[in-house]
C-alpha cells in the first residue's frame, strides 16, 4: 500500500512537471519519427502523440468517422486521403485553415493536391505528400524487340501481344484491379483517357458516354479478348499487381511511384535495373495522358481541444523540412514544387524530375461528398463487365442509374 | 402477506448488476438505437440537416435493392452449405476422435489446430493457397497433371463461393467436432454392449443410438453456428473482401460499407437490423425444437 502510494504520488509529480505541455493525438498514415523529433526540438511545449492507423484505407475512413461521429475530442488531428475531404467538411467535423495560410504559402503546393483539399472555397487540410499513377515498362524487353513506350493504351495491347507471343509465360499489363479503391483509380485513368467523366463541374452525373463505353471496353478486352492480364487479375491488389512485375512476368505495371523503390531492391526484385518509367498511355492520340491523383493531408479535428496547436504542428508536418524527410527516407511524392529539384530529393528519386508534369497535371477522382459509396458502384458494376455477369453497356448503364440514384438526380 | 428478500438473494442481485449495467451499456442501448435509427434518413453527409423520419421507408428500399438481395441470397446459401458441410465432418472427426487409439493426444491436437487460429489470418493464409500465380493448392494440381491452367479460384464469381465455403468449413468444422465430441462422451457405454449382443450392427448402433442421443447436443452445436457464419465477415473480408463484383459480399459487410464507409447511417441500421431479426428467428426455431427435443429425451 505504502508502495503503491509513493507510486502515485511520483506519477503526480512527472505529470506536474509538464503540466504546461500540450498533447496532440495524432492518427498517422507513414510519418518518419525524426519529424515528430525535430517539431518538438523546436516546440518544446507540444508534445505529439502517435497513433496508427489501420492499414486498409476503408477502415482507415471506417475509424476516422466513427471517432468524428462521436465528437471524441481525443483526436487532434488525421492523416486524411485525397477523396475525404467533401465527406468530412459537408458534415462539419473538421476545423478550416484558410485564414492560416497566405496566398504565397499556398502557392508553394501542387494544384492538384491543394485542390483535393478545397471545398465550397476553403481549405480543409494540408497535403503533405502526392501521388501519380504511372506507367513501369520493362526497359531491357523493349529494347530487345525494338519497340517504343507504348503512347495509347491500344498501342500497349499491341507491344503486349507481340513481347507475350515470343516470351513464354510472359504477360502484358498488371494493375491493381480487384473490388477496391485501387480499381478505381486504375478505371478512371482509363475512362478520363478516353474522355469520360463521371460528375461535371456541377455535379451532374454525365458517366453514360461514349467515352466512357469505349474506356470499358478496353479494359474488358485487355482480360477476355487480348488477355494480357494476368491471370486472377480481378482479385489484384498492389501488391498482387507488383509481385508478378517484380518476378519477371509482365512487362507493363500500373503503379503508384512508392513501388519504385522495392524494384530497385534486389531481395524482392528480380528486374532490378531493367524498369523504366513513364506517364500512362492515352486513349485518344491527340490526347493527353491521365494520372489519378493519390496522397495524403493532414487535417484538423473540429473537436479538438488545441485547435491552435494542432494547426501549427499540422503547418509544419506538411512544410518544407518534413516533406524533405518524407521524400528522402520513405519516398513519399513531395506536395511542395520546390522540391522536385532538390538535389537530395533526386538523388533518392531522379525520376521525379521527368515526371514532374504527372504530378503536377494528376487528375483528382469525383469530388462529392457521397465519393465512397460513388466509387463503390464504379468497382462493382466494373467488375460485374470482368468476370462477364454484364455487357459493357449494361454495366455502364446501371453505374449510371446507381449514381444518379444516390445524389437524387432523377 | 409481503415477500421479503432473504439477505442471499440480496447478495445474488447485488452481484448481478455489473454485468446487468454492462449489459445495457454495450448491447441493449446500441441494440434500440439502431432500431430506432432504422426508421430514419440520416447521413454523414448531411448532418447539419439532421434526420428526417421515414417510416418503413428504409425496410421498403432494402428488398428493392440488387446489392442487399444479392447479399443476402449469398449469405443464407454460404449459410446452409458451409453448416451442413461442417456438421458431417465435424460428426466424423468427432467418432475418430472419441475411439481409443494410440496417437490420440495428437490427432486431437491436428483436428483442433485451424480453430486455434484468428480468423483474418487464415482468411489470408487460404488467399495465398488459393492465388492463381503463386498459390500452393494450383501448383500441387498441375505437378499432379490433373489441371493444365490455374483454377481461378478467387476471381471466379462461383469458384469464390466455394473457396470461402472451403475456408470456413476448415477454420470451423474442430468447434463442431469438439462440442459433439463432449455429446458423445454423455452416451453411456453399456447401450452399445447391450446393442452388440442383441446383434446389431455398427450402422445400426450409429443411425438408431448414437445419433438420437446426439440430437440436443447437435442442435446447440448447429444453432451456435448457423448464428455465427449468418454473420460473417472477418473470413470474408480477408479472402476476396466481398469480391468479384459483389459474388461475395455478406449481409454484414455490405451493413459494415454501408454504415462506416458510405456514411449512410439510416440504411445500414435498417440493414443491421433485419440482420439481428433473422438471427433472432433462427435462434427462436431452434430453442422450440430443443426444447421439444429435451421434453422427450
Amino acid at each position: 500500500m505504502k508502495k503503491l502510494g509513493i507510486f502515485l504520488l511520483f506519477i503526480m509529480l512527472v505529470t506536474g512537471l509538464f503540466g504546461q505541455q500540450v498533447v496532440l493525438n495524432y492518427y498517422y498514415n507513414a510519418i518518419d519519427r525524426s519529424i515528430i523529433e525535430l517539431f518538438e526540438a523546436q516546440n518544446p511545449d507540444i508534445k505529439i502523440n502517435l497513433v496508427e492507423m489501420p492499414e486498409n484505407t476503408n477502415q482507415k475512413l471506417q475509424l476516422i468517422q466513427t471517432i468524428l461521429f462521436a465528437k471524441d475530442s481525443s483526436m487532434d488531428l488525421f492523416d486524411a486521403d485525397v477523396t475525404w475531404a467533401p465527406i468530412f467538411s459537408s458534415a462539419g467535423w473538421v476545423a478550416p485553415l484558410s485564414k492560416h495560410f497566405s496566398d504565397i504559402e499556398l502557392d508553394a503546393y501542387l494544384p492538384g493536391p491543394l485542390n483535393s483539399v478545397t471545398y465550397n472555397d476553403e481549405i480543409w487540410g494540408i497535403p503533405y505528400r502526392t501521388d501519380a499513377g504511372i506507367l513501369y515498362y520493362r526497359k531491357d524487353l523493349l529494347e530487345k524487340y525494338n519497340k517504343p513506350v507504348p503512347e495509347t493504351w491500344e498501342e500497349l495491347v499491341e507491344t503486349s501481344k507481340y513481347i507475350m507471343v515470343r516470351e513464354p509465360g510472359m504477360k502484358g499489363l498488371s494493375g491493381s484491379w480487384a473490388q477496391f479503391e485501387g480499381l478505381t483509380c486504375n478505371l478512371m485513368e482509363i475512362v478520363w483517357s478516353y474522355g469520360g467523366e463521371v460528375l461535371d463541374e456541377n455535379g451532374k452525373v454525365i458517366i453514360n458516354s461514349k467515352e466512357t463505353l469505349e474506356a470499358l471496353k478496353m479494359m474488358d478486352d485487355m482480360i477476355s479478348k487480348h488477355r494480357i492480364m494476368p491471370d486472377g487479375i480481378v482479385n489484384f491488389y498492389s501488391g498482387d499487381a507488383r509481385a508478378v512485375f517484380f518476378a519477371g512476368n509482365s512487362v507493363f505495371l500500373r503503379d503508384w511511384p512508392t513501388g519504385w523503390l522495392n524494384s530497385q531492391n534486389p531481395s524482392v526484385s528480380k528486374i532490378v535495373g531493367k524498369v523504366g518509367i513513364s506517364d500512362l498511355p492515352k486513349g485518344d492520340p491527340m490526347g493527353r495522358s491521365y494520372s489519378t491523383l493519390g496522397g495524403w493531408q493532414v487535417m484538423v479535428s473540429e473537436y479538438s481541444k488545441n485547435k491552435e496547436a494542432a494547426i501549427r504542428f499540422a503547418k509544419f508536418r506538411a512544410g518544407l523540412q518534413a516533406q524533405k524527410i518524407g521524400a528522402v527516407n520513405l519516398s513519399h511524392i513531395p506536395a511542395l514544387k520546390s522540391l522536385y529539384s532538390d538535389l537530395d530529393v533526386l538523388a533518392k528519386m531522379p525520376f521525379i524530375q521527368d515526371m514532374y508534369p504527372a504530378f503536377y497535371s494528376a487528375y483528382p477522382r469525383p469530388k462529392s461528398p457521397y465519393y465512397a459509396e460513388i466509387s463503390n458502384i464504379l468497382q462493382t458494376e466494373t467488375q460485374m463487365m470482368f468476370v462477364g455477369r454484364k455487357t459493357p453497356e449494361r454495366a455502364l448503364r446501371d453505374m449510371e442509374f446507381q449514381i444518379k440514384m444516390l445524389l437524387g438526380q432523377f | 402477506m409481503k415477500y421479503k428478500m432473504n439477505k442471499r438473494e440480496k447478495m445474488g442481485y447485488i452481484f448481478l448488476l455489473p454485468s446487468i449495467v454492462l449489459m445495457l451499456a454495450f448491447i441493449i442501448y446500441p441494440v434500440i438505437n439502431t432500431v430506432y435509427l432504422s426508421f430514419f434518413n440520416y447521413r454523414i453527409q448531411t448532418l447539419s440537416m439532421g434526420k428526417t423520419f421515414v417510416g418503413l421507408n428504409n425496410y421498403r428500399m432494402a428488398f428493392n435493392d440488387p446489392n442487399f438481395l444479392d447479399a443476402i441470397s449469398f449469405t443464407l446459401i454460404f449459410t446452409v452449405v458451409a453448416v451442413t458441410l461442417e456438421t458431417i465432418i465435424g460428426v466424423m472427426f468427432a467418432l475418430i476422435m472419441n475411439k481409443k487409439m494410440p496417437g490420440q493426444g495428437i490427432i486431437r491436437t491436428a483436428v483442433l489446430i485451424p480453430w486455434a487460429i484468428p480468423t483474418i489470418i487464415s482468411g489470408l493464409m487460404w488467399k495465398f493457397m488459393y492465388s492463381e500465380q503463386y498459390g500452393v493448392i494450383n501448383y500441387i494440381f498441375q505437378k499432379l497433371m490433373i489441371i493444365q491452367e490455374p483454377i481461378p479460384w478467387l476471381s471466379d464469381a462461383f469458384l469464390a463461393g466455394v473457396a470461402t465455403i472451403i475456408a470456413d468449413v476448415w477454420k470451423t468444422t474442430p468447434y463442431m467436432s469438439l462440442l459433439i465430441l463432449s455429446g458423445l462422451q454423455t452416451i453411456p457405454q453399456n447401450l452399445y454392449e447391450a446393442s452388440s449382443i442383441d446383434g446389431a450392427t455398427k450402422r445400426q448402433q450409429f443411425f438408431k443410438i448414437t445419433l438420437p442421443l446426439l440430437k440436443p447436443v447437435l442442435s446447440v452445436a448447429i444453432l451456435f453456428r448457423v448464428i455465427a457464419t449468418f454473420r460473417i465477415y472477418d473470413l470474408v473480408a480477408a479472402l476476396t473482401n466481398g469480391g468479384p463484383a459483389n459474388a461475395t459480399q455478406s449481409l454484414t459487410l455490405y451493413t459494415i460499407r454501408t454504415y462506416f464507409n458510405f456514411g449512410n447511417i439510416g440504411y445500414g441500421s435498417t440493414l443491421a437490423t433485419i440482420t439481428l431479426l433473422i438471427s433472432l428467428l433462427i435462434s427462436l426455431l431452434f430453442l422450440k425444437s430443443l426444447r421439444a427435443k429435451l421434453e422427450k429425451v
